[in-house]
């Protein structure tokens, strides 16, 4: 198998690594229902 | 009788699987449904791991298992860059709409994504733009629904013997039972039920042609060459193992991005971000959900080279021109009926999962969007026709399944090009450009929508130099310039300041700030 038909296989994985790492690094911002506001009309 | 004894095993985990999906059902139709938004949103209320396992079921769809799958017979083991696309677009999707979404869903009460559009750009011509949208939806959706019906027809044709057309009509009728049951409750809950069924399936079938062949080894020796032949008749040789040969990268980029883009631009799959529960679920989610994809597509979307493995020269030639047959065929040559059992439960749960997102957004669109905004009705008659219309669409949708335009990938990739022209803008410029405006919105749908369809039927046919360039493509960049400019020419039709701030949620940090 050539390199760029390999390529995909590893990228997903360090994808899924990279991704899970950031997460866990981000600040994530989710507005409690509660707190919701009336809707504009 | 002989029938029964030959397919005994596989029937047998059939009716397992099928009596847990109803068992299930029956069970969660009881707490849901009492009000639209339990119906609707389960009232915003679900953990982060069912919603991660929702997403990552309803977006892998049969049209990934069976369709992909086969095609990677066709095109190789390059056909695995497709599944790159969808891994960076789902990392995109949870990163950069997921949080967003659900907050400004909350702020603005909104129920569905065409009512999101209506409230984001507040003005005269809003409520024109969620019908649009609805009809964009409703369009969309008949032929991404004929793709999943199509590959899961076929496959119980292979396994089972069941002819196409009871076939189609049994998952079809099935799905849509369950759907108008549960709601969005029932909905999701299966959903990740299903997920998981279809994660463990996704490993199962990776090893089939391993063990088949014999090894690692044996089967990697078997592919790096073959004297099978491509769809144009050539020799396939070493194409399966090298990059490029089968298939120009053009391709593999425009069912790559189509269906990838989904995921940032599909009603079925941004609706699960308006029912998380908090910020726990949504990290959960946000990290989990890549790595459900990313591992099902490593195991999946390379699997129809590897049969290549597995089949005669004329076997091959028979299944080049079908690929919506390769996995069905795959596990009929394995010849276990207990893995057919266990891989049918899977794949059934991945055309059940999405059919049923799918089923319940179209009837919350027809409903909601089109005919309570047409005629409004009384509350109490929302949910009832919310169930008619579901019905109703399937009997459309088994029209077509029956006379199916084009293969499951193809259908399903178009579909996810409307989507991805269409919406993409509106929800991407609703979500984060406080500049954007109603005519803009408007005017990116129609452009989207005329510049995929003049492409898929007007130039690509008839232009052979263009043939690989996907609609996705001209569609997408077009739709997202003529945002911008429209929205810059009608920069008076903005909504008010003070709409934005409850939209952006600005409002809030002024208040903190000056408290």
């Amino acid at each position: 198998m050539d390199f760029l038909t390999a390529f995909p296989y590893w990228a997903i994985l360090v994808i899924m690594i990279v991704n899970a790492i950031a997460v866990q690094f981000m600040k994530i911002d989710v507005q409690d229902e509660e707190k919701e506001k009336e809707p504009t009309k | 009788m002989n029938y029964l004894a030959n397919h005994a095993t596989v029937l047998l985990c059939m009716v397992v699987y099928l009596g847990l999906i109803i068992t299930l059902g029956w069970y969660l139709q009881r707490q849901s449904a009492k009000t639209v938004g339990e119906y609707y949103l389960a009232n915003r209320r679900i953990p982060g791991w069912v919603v991660s396992l929702a997403f990552f079921s309803t977006f892998i769809s049969t049209n990934t298992y069976i369709g992909q799958a086969g095609e990677s017979f066709r095109y190789g083991l390059s056909w695995t860059w497709v599944g790159l696309f969808w891994a960076i677009f789902c990392v995109v999707s949870w990163m950069i709409l997921g949080p967003r979404m659900r907050n400004q869903s909350i702020r603005l009460k909104s129920f569905t994504v065409p009512d999101y559009f209506q409230l984001r750009y507040q003005s005269p011509l809003s409520r024109s733009i969620r019908v649009l949208s609805a009809f964009i939806i409703l369009f969309a959706t008949i032929w991404y629904m004929t793709g999943i019906a199509k590959g899961i027809a076929h496959l119980l044709q292979s396994v089972l013997d069941v002819p196409y057309i009871y076939g189609a009509g049994f998952m079809l009728f099935f799905t849509c039972f369950y759907t108008i049951s549960g709601g969005m409750y029932g909905i999701m809950w299966t959903d990740a039920v299903q997920g998981i069924l279809m994660f463990a399936v996704a490993l199962l079938m990776l090893a089939l042609p391993f063990v088949y062949v014999g090894g690692y080894d044996v089967l990697m020796a078997k592919l790096a060459y073959v004297d099978h032949v491509s769809k144009k008749g050539t020799p396939i040789g070493s194409g399966l193992v090298n990059f490029g040969q089968l298939t120009s990268f053009l391709y593999i980029a425009g069912i790559g991005l189509s269906v990838g883009m989904k995921q940032i631009s599909e009603p079925k799959l941004l609706i699960r971000f308006y029912t998380v529960k908090d910020r726990k679920g949504m990290k959960f989610a946000m990290t989990w959900t890549p790595i459900f994809m990313g591992v099902s597509l490593v195991c999946v979307m390379g699997l129809g080279a590897l049969v290549h493995a597995m089949v005669t020269t004329e076997e091959a030639a028979y299944l080049v021109n079908n690929t919506d047959e390769v996995v069905g065929f795959m596990l009929k040559k394995f010849n276990s009926p207990l893995v057919s059992g266990i891989c049918l439960m899977g794949l059934f749960a991945a055309g059940m999962a999405a059919l049923a997102s799918v089923t319940l957004v179209v009837g919350t669109t027809l409903v909601k969007d089109i005919w309570n905004v047409w005629r409004p009705m009384p509350v109490e008659r929302i949910i009832p026709r919310t169930k008619l219309v579901m019905l109703l669409y399937c009997v459309l949708v088994y029209y077509f399944t029956l006379f199916p335009p084009a293969g499951v990938v193809e259908l399903s990739a178009f579909a996810g090009s409307v989507y991805v022209a269409s919406f993409l803008p509106t929800i991407f410029g609703g979500l984060y450009f406080r500049w954007g405006t109603d005519l803009g919105s408007v005017a990116s749908m129609v452009t989207g929508i005329v510049v995929n369809i003049i492409w898929r039927f007007g130039v690509r046919p008839n232009y052979e130099s263009l043939a690989d360039v996907h609609e996705v493509f001209p569609a997408f960049i077009a739709s997202f310039v003529v945002y911008i400019i429209a929205s810059y020419l009608t920069a008076n039709r903005k909504p008010s300041e003070e709409h934005l701030s409850v939209v952006f949620g600005t409002e809030q940090l002024a208040s903190q700030s000056s408290g």
